[in-house]
């Protein structure tokens, strides 16, 4: 009985928006409206509810006999005085800045830049692992890419800058929009599962 | 699907196999009846294995039954049983196996007129379930005894034939394996001379049972085996003994070749790239022209003084440094027009970096929050908060980030970037600095339908990182335009710096970026090729070595 | 209502006619044939290994906004690992979910929880983690996990940037099979050339039909697949037009 309740409510709230996209009734239009400041009110509830959920598995993981218990303390110890210093003086306070420009950008930065080693390595294997036409085709286009996308020394390759417009505005927008039709598709396909009740991630599967 | 059981392990197979796909025996008898012993062979096996020799009527059974008679031989020569006078060496081993090959010429022949004389005539099997024939072979009594038990359970003497339906994997009784009675031929039959049976003919003796006295064969309780089935046990004890014994992973090497790969490219690429920020190399040139960031140009130089503008800051903290470079001449322009910036983010790290950009990348403006620029923070929600901002930036964001009013009330008037906005296209210009296709996808489908309206003014500009430009450029390229002006990736902030003739961060990072790139290109181009070709060459010249 | 939305409507009310309609066609028939998607065959294969091996299953969400466009791949993600929840749940190490953001993690320990309920076992909520709550906080998250965990399979399904990378490469080094799809054209560019079984654009949306989440899974890979053919024949009639038109 309660799943059923979820169930329609779920439906209910799905139609309402849905059918207040397509249709500008007054009514409709701010019934949804409503709905959406409620949504986003929850999403933001849910972001506190993630922060949570990462503290107490590393509270859970610190307490443990874990191997790697220091850096579950580490991430406890950081997030305590991020949320102290942010709380306390705001985001935009200089400390505040301070923690963010010194420690989350360096580190993010970091991770991307192993991030372009890791693509260079996955490049480099990729003939190994994927001998095809396909591979061929992906590791050229990168490489094209790659090389007029930068300077190139001032040097001048005829016809390769034009290869690299081309290959931006045709094959690569062509491809782009293909995969993004299917995906459009298969977003449909899964919305409208969960608005006749097929799919129910609330619970009650 | 059709099966068919195969009748020397009794297990099911597909109807099309011709051996048994567990023990190999011929599940079907080949044309012409059974194969002569040289046709049947079993592979793997040797039919004359360990010396035993095969039976003198090997030419009649097939090879599999001619070894288990010879291992049988030993045991029944000690029964000292006399040979039927009507036996001959050559003549089939028993009964049923005369059944067998002659079961399918003599499908026809119903009863022993039409035999040869002293022919055993064919056997009909005997199906459980069937009902047994009252067959005038059969003694009276017989068949009625068989009528009031149940049907035995034998093996169908011909083991070609359809399997019953109760023929399951393993027999089910030893009476499976057993001979099938066979119906005794009038002509053979004795008559009864003595006793209460005198001149009845065909009356069961009491004599072989009774009166025959014999010593029992002595049976041996030791397990016959040749040597090589000894020598199969063993391997399987030890493969069985074996499972038990956990098997040491194979150690890892602390350094392994995809180590040393990725050192080698970390460290080439990080020297390439340090190379120009330590010498100060600016020398590159720039991109001569880029459509996308002329349009931006042109839009911008079109605004008036103290435009309001939205800016919303989505990317995040790991991007912020190609973000910031491509985002950085454009933004500069802007300032210079004195525009008044509103600040948003759909990211939680978004604002700080918003705070960030303004106060620190373009700090020569000074811009002070509240009077020139106002930042609005973040809106949660994704896609549901966007459009609830688009539809009422009011409600969605009443405050700013360090939780002033922005908006105004009766008694405070909203703040000077925010003055007279009530719906997004009251903005002169929407400029989005985005790192997701799909946040892009997400801010370009739910604003486009207002900016393609030919009645509002607002323009809206993206500068993405460089791996959106096939998402975005579409909606950049249609007509009409959802997305008016572009700046893509530093080449495209390169651009814009060249049309400004500004010389910010795009200048002081486009020469590492081209080394790096450039770098890159290369060794995936060579790194890819020599990780293919060299294996490829190494197991060509260790073939030939072989060889 | 403009001629765009109107369009839509029509859209979305033909996609909903021909998912009832291949739902009632499929419960009348048998021996349902699906294209053969190799990364499917090797994940239920990889599936038993790891629950035989004893080793741990690892299913990523990804970081989508379940109010987004990308909640639709969310909701297919949810979907398979309320399925492996069930199938795995009693073997000695059940499968660990992680997501990167609020919402999806709520919804993932949630179906976790309804797997668990139904098949009586205990619900560990440690078992559905939010690793991180920005892109590459979260990979970082999860790359530690991965070592942590002894995962045999990890199955990436989910909106994922290009910070995917850094997973695939985490999983690589710790030797267990990688198979994984996103909504994310960056993202699906690195996976192609780092994951070990790559799903491109729609096929990640099937990944519900092909391990046996629903019957409506595969009515609506149906409808998606005649609303393809339909779109393509669509795009290659106005191109035509087009063509004619400009000569």
């Amino acid at each position: 009985m309660r799943n059923l309740a979820y169930t329609a409510i779920a439906i209910a709230v799905g139609l309402v928006v849905l059918v207040g996209y397509f249709l500008q009734l007054e009514l409709l239009v701010n019934l949804r409206l409503v709905l959406l400041e409620w949504a986003t009110l929850l999403v933001a509830v849910a972001l506190l509810v993630g922060v949570i959920n990462l503290l107490s598995v590393h509270w859970r993981k610190s307490t443990s006999d874990n191997k790697n218990r220091v850096n579950s303390i580490a991430l406890i110890v950081a997030m305590v005085i991020t949320l102290g210093v942010a709380g306390y003086f705001g985001p935009t306070h200089p400390y505040s800045l301070w923690i963010f420009n010194y420690i989350q950008i360096p580190i993010e930065g970091s991770l991307m830049a192993i991030l372009a080693v890791v693509l260079i390595y996955a490049g480099v294997r990729l003939l190994r692992r994927k001998p095809n036409l396909l591979s061929i085709v992906f590791i050229a286009t990168a490489v094209v890419i790659l090389l007029m996308t930068g300077p190139l020394f001032g040097i001048d390759i005829p016809g390769l800058a034009e290869l690299r417009i081309w290959i931006g505005k045709v094959p690569a927008v062509a491809g782009a929009r293909g995969i993004l039709l299917g995906v459009s598709l298969g977003i449909i396909a899964a919305g409208l599962r969960i608005l006749i009740g097929a799919d129910r991630p609330y619970g009650g599967n | 699907m059709e099966e068919i059981y195969c009748p020397l392990c009794g297990k099911p197979n597909p109807a099309e196999n011709k051996f048994c796909d567990f023990c190999l025996a011929h599940l079907k008898p080949p044309e012409g009846g059974l194969p002569e012993p040289d046709a049947v062979q079993f592979p793997g096996i040797d039919n004359n294995q360990d010396g035993l020799g095969s039976h003198a009527s090997d030419s009649e059974v097939p090879s599999w039954l001619s070894e288990i008679e010879g291992e049988d031989q030993g045991e029944t020569d000690q029964l000292a049983e006399p040979e039927p006078e009507s036996r001959k060496s050559d003549e089939p081993i028993s009964d049923w196996m005369t059944g067998i090959s002659e079961a399918e010429e003599s499908d026809s022949l119903s009863s022993d007129e039409t035999l040869p004389s002293g022919a055993i005539p064919p056997v009909d099997p005997f199906l459980y379930g069937q009902e047994v024939p009252a067959s005038d072979n059969l003694p009276e009594w017989l068949n009625e005894a068989l009528e009031e038990e149940e049907p035995p359970e034998v093996v169908d003497p011909d083991i070609w034939a359809e399997p019953s339906p109760h023929v399951s994997g393993e027999p089910d009784t030893p009476q499976e394996d057993l001979t099938p009675t066979k119906p005794i031929d009038e002509s053979t039959e004795s008559l009864e001379n003595a006793g209460p049976l005198a001149g009845l003919k065909g009356a069961l003796s009491a004599e072989p049972g009774v009166a025959r006295a014999r010593i029992p064969a002595a049976y041996s309780t030791k397990l016959k085996v040749t040597a090589n089935q000894r020598a199969h046990v063993d391997l399987m004890k030890t493969l069985i003994e074996d499972e038990d014994q956990p098997l040491p992973l194979p150690r890892r090497g602390a350094i392994s070749q995809q180590h040393v790969l990725r050192w080698v490219i970390a460290l080439v690429l990080l020297m390439v790239v340090l190379w120009p920020v330590v010498t100060a190399s600016q020398q590159m040139p720039y991109p001569s022209y880029d459509e996308g960031s002329a349009e931006v140009n042109r839009l911008i130089n079109q605004l008036p003084e103290n435009e309001r503008v939205l800016v919303g800051f989505d990317y995040e903290p790991g991007l912020a440094a190609e973000l910031d470079a491509t985002g950085d001449p454009v933004i500069d322009h802007l300032m210079s027009q004195e525009a008044l910036l509103t600040l948003v983010s759909t990211s939680p790290t978004g604002p700080i970096l918003a705070e960030r950009f303004i106060t620190e990348t373009q700090a020569d403006h000074e811009y002070i929050n509240g009077e020139n620029y106002v930042n609005l923070g973040y809106i949660p929600g994704g896609a549901a908060g966007l459009q609830s901002f688009f539809g009422n930036p009011q409600g969605t964001l009443p405050y700013s980030i360090d939780r002033s009013s922005a908006w105004g009330s009766e008694s405070q008037d909203a703040l000077p970037a925010l003055a007279g906005i009530n719906q997004i296209t009251d903005y002169a210009m929407v400029i989005l600095l985005v790192d997701d296709p799909d946040v892009a996808r997400t801010w370009i489908e739910q604003l486009g339908p207002s900016i393609i309206d030919p009645e509002v003014l607002t323009s809206f500009v993206l500068i993405a990182s460089a791996q959106l430009e096939p998402v975005i450029r579409p909606y950049f390229e249609s007509s009409p335009q959802p997305v008016n002006g572009m700046v893509v990736g530093l080449r495209g902030g390169a651009a814009y710096s060249r049309l400004t003739e500004s010389d910010g961060i795009p200048r002081e990072y486009w020469d590492a970026f081209g080394m790096g790139a450039f770098v890159a290109a290369l060794l995936i181009l060579v790194g890819g090729l020599g990780y293919y070709v060299i294996p490829e060459l190494s197991s060509i010249v260790q073939d030939q070595g072989k060889t | 209502m403009n001629s765009l939305s109107i369009l839509g409507l029509i859209f979305v009310g033909i996609f909903f006619g021909l998912m009832i309609t291949s739902a009632v066609f499929l419960r009348q028939r048998e021996g349902l044939i699906l294209r053969e998607i190799s990364a499917f065959a090797r994940l239920q294969r990889a599936i038993g290994l790891a629950v035989e091996a004893g080793s741990r299953l690892h299913i990523s969400l990804g970081r989508g906004h379940m109010l987004s466009t990308q909640s639709g791949i969310g909701y297919v993600g949810l979907s398979i690992l309320g399925r492996i929840a069930r199938s795995t749940s009693i073997s000695d190490r059940p499968p660990i979910a992680t997501s990167g953001e609020g919402t999806l993690g709520i919804l993932t320990q949630d179906t976790q929880r309804d797997a668990a309920k139904n098949l009586g076992v205990e619900f560990d909520p440690v078992r559905g983690r939010i690793t991180g709550l920005s892109p590459y906080s979260y990979s970082a998250g999860t790359l530690s996990l991965i070592e942590e965990e002894d995962v045999g399979a990890n199955m990436l399904i989910g909106s994922f940037g290009s910070e995917v990378g850094l997973i695939t490469e985490a999983a690589e080094r710790s030797e267990s099979m990688t198979l994984g799809g996103t909504d994310n054209l960056s993202g699906q560019a690195v996976l192609f050339a780092s994951a070990q079984e790559p799903l491109i654009g729609e096929e990640t949306y099937a990944g519900g039909a092909y391990l046996g989440v629903g019957p409506m899974h595969i009515a609506s890979l149906y409808a998606q697949d005649i609303l393809r053919w339909v779109l393509i024949g669509l795009i290659v009639i106005g191109a035509i037009i087009k063509l004619l038109g400009s000569l």
